[in-house]
């Protein structure tokens, strides 16, 4: 890992328009390292566009800061060594082999020449923290939907880079591998890394996250403390659901009961108003 | 080793073995010293030559396009290099097998490559470039086919078809020369980016954040493209189906890795060629079959084969 610095990553005032239409309008967000946030919010948000701005994919307004460093001042190998991008999706063209594909993850090291026996350690613990030590062998075309959600993370985690940018690294994991993702997720912050994660599953992000942060309309409409941002007003505006928030072992969980109805919040408001 | 031994004791004469070395630390008689070094030592190190690169070009371009069945005709640089060349014979500029026919051929090729850049934009997409380059190909298709309408007589017009059909007869060191550089140097632009081959396996996005310039990845194939096949069909003509055979026969070898493919695709595809070639000189035809229909013949098929294959992964999946 890096050295620890306060704002790891920095977006500062992000818009982001393709094909003319603006998908994403002034956000501004920092992470600390050590820190792991998850980014909310209803289809078509922005949340994989923001994602792809902080890894320098996609062109953008404003600033992103990494490290104490602008992302439009580092070459494409140091942007490498730093960022590790798990995108949706996992894709795998070819088939080839687990141990094959996670090493793909010391490419910015070990550019194009053999892994060094440090490269092979770093492979090697990867497998083994994303529970795919088993695979090695195997093709990865074989492999189950859930099976190479985890290699494509053990890939990325080979990188050793200091900041995580994973959408949607849970979905199509069955319930005990989202923990196991989660837990691996938030442990990453913990030795130092700084953690920016889409997640679907609003119980995982409350469970895990040290913050949230709400994508609504290409703007960050909440970011804050999982029992701050977990409300039903959040989630009425955010995602127009009308959810109840219950606690279990002390973590929220919001749990949606129906699609708000324009009419039944503005009569929601209108009563709180007469209260 | 074998096929090249083979490819010089193969012909109207048959030389066997022995001779051949004798020939090699210089004695031999003399019209046996004429037909291997003259005629046929040329034939086999073109064979080589061409095969091998037709097969790096596909193993390279499937790398890229992360499609095995991404053949180096795609960018349209050989059909280019097809009409360079045929549009000198029919000018009567030059015969079959005379110089300016390869160097208006690489001319073309370079100029294809010129016309993909100006009609994609230099950043465009791997699909636009695929069209594009689909376009040009049709374009100097059309020309190639005006070029034989416009044949000044029925002889330019059958050499012109002969040519066109691929072979390595009668081709001598000065082919060798013209086509030696520039099938080294696209060759080298070729191997430059082996590993971003293996990593566009996680596709586009996730190969651009391990650090990878995608295009100016596409920039170096598509010119390395056209130097290496460019070369190769201006001296050979169109020889069909190597660069997408080669590489698939050897990919299990290498665990699918597309960057540990492109030594192994090389070395099959000149060794399929140089068998090729021996093989049409064994056919006991009237007049010798050319090696470009014989490899389209036994390509087809197996392009076929393998499409069948994967035709449902091609159907269902999206692959971009």
């Amino acid at each position: 890992m890096g050295p620890i610095v306060a704002d790891a990553v920095r977006l500062e005032a992000i818009t982001c328009r393709i094909g003319g239409t603006t998908i994403l309008t002034d956000v501004s967000l920092s992470l600390a390292a050590g820190e792991f946030v998850a980014l909310v919010g209803p289809n078509g948000a922005g949340k994989t566009t923001l994602l792809r701005c902080a890894a320098g994919l996609a062109g953008y307004g404003g600033d992103v800061v990494i490290g104490g460093s602008r992302l439009s001042d580092l070459t494409l190998g140091e942007r490498a060594k730093t960022i590790g991008y798990l995108p949706q999706g996992h894709v795998f063209h070819w088939p080839m082999a687990v141990w094959d594909i996670v090493a793909l993850g010391r490419l910015p090291q070990a550019r194009g020449a053999d892994l060094s026996a440090a490269d092979r350690d770093a492979v090697r613990q990867a497998m083994a923290e994303a529970g795919v030590t088993k695979l090695a062998d195997r093709p990865v075309t074989t492999l189950s939907g859930g099976e190479r959600a985890r290699v494509a993370l053990a890939r990325v985690l080979a990188t050793k880079a200091p900041v995580l940018l994973a959408d949607e690294p849970t979905s199509s994991l069955d319930p005990r591998y989202q923990l196991a993702v989660g837990d691996l997720l938030k442990r990453q912050a913990r030795a130092g890394g700084t953690v920016l994660a889409v997640l679907h599953d609003l119980g995982l992000a409350a469970r895990f996250a040290d913050r949230i942060a709400v994508l609504h309309d290409g703007r960050l409409t909440a970011l804050g403390p999982p029992r701050e941002v977990l409300t039903p007003d959040t989630l009425r505006s955010a995602f127009g659901v009308e959810a109840e928030i219950i606690e279990v072992r002390g973590v929220p969980v919001a749990v949606p009961v129906a699609a708000s109805r324009p009419d039944l919040v503005e009569s929601n408001r209108q009563t709180d108003a007469a209260n | 080793m074998i096929g090249f031994l083979a490819s010089l004791a193969v012909g109207p004469v048959l030389i066997p073995p022995l001779e051949i070395v004798a020939t090699a630390v210089g004695s031999g008689d003399l019209p046996t010293r004429i037909i291997v070094t003259e005629i046929r030592l040329p034939r086999a190190i073109l064979a080589l030559l061409i095969g091998g690169s037709l097969a790096l070009a596909g193993a390279a371009l499937q790398g890229l396009l992360r499609n095995p069945l991404a053949a180096p005709s795609l960018f349209g640089a050989p059909a280019a290099a097809a009409f360079g060349a045929v549009s000198v014979i029919s000018l009567g500029l030059a015969g079959a097998l005379s110089i300016y026919l390869p160097a208006a051929a690489i001319v073309a090729s370079f100029a294809s490559v010129a016309l993909l850049l100006l009609v994609a934009g230099p950043r465009a997409s791997l699909l636009v470039l695929i069209l594009a380059g689909l376009a040009i190909s049709s374009l100097a298709g059309a020309g190639t086919a005006l070029a034989l309408n416009l044949a000044p007589n029925p002889f330019a017009a059958l050499e012109i078809a002969f040519w066109l059909l691929g072979s390595l007869e009668d081709r001598s060191f000065r082919h060798v020369v013209i086509a030696v550089p520039f099938i080294v140097v696209g060759a080298a632009l070729l191997m430059w980016d082996r590993s971003a081959f293996k990593a566009l396996t996680l596709g586009e996005e996730a190969a651009a954040t391990l650090g990878f310039d995608l295009s100016r990845i596409r920039l170096r194939v598509v010119l390395g493209v056209a130097m290496t096949v460019g070369a190769g069909v201006a001296v050979a003509g169109s020889i069909g189906f190597i660069g997408l055979v080669a590489p698939h026969i050897v990919r299990p070898f290498v665990r699918y890795d597309p960057s540990r493919l492109l030594v192994p695709a090389t070395l099959a595809g000149a060794a399929l060629l140089l068998f090729a070639d021996v093989g049409v000189r064994l056919m006991p035809t009237q007049s010798q079959i050319k090696v470009g229909v014989v490899t389209a013949l036994i390509g087809a098929p197996f392009f076929i084969a393998l499409i069948m294959r994967r035709r449902h992964e091609l159907s269902g999946a999206d692959r971009g």
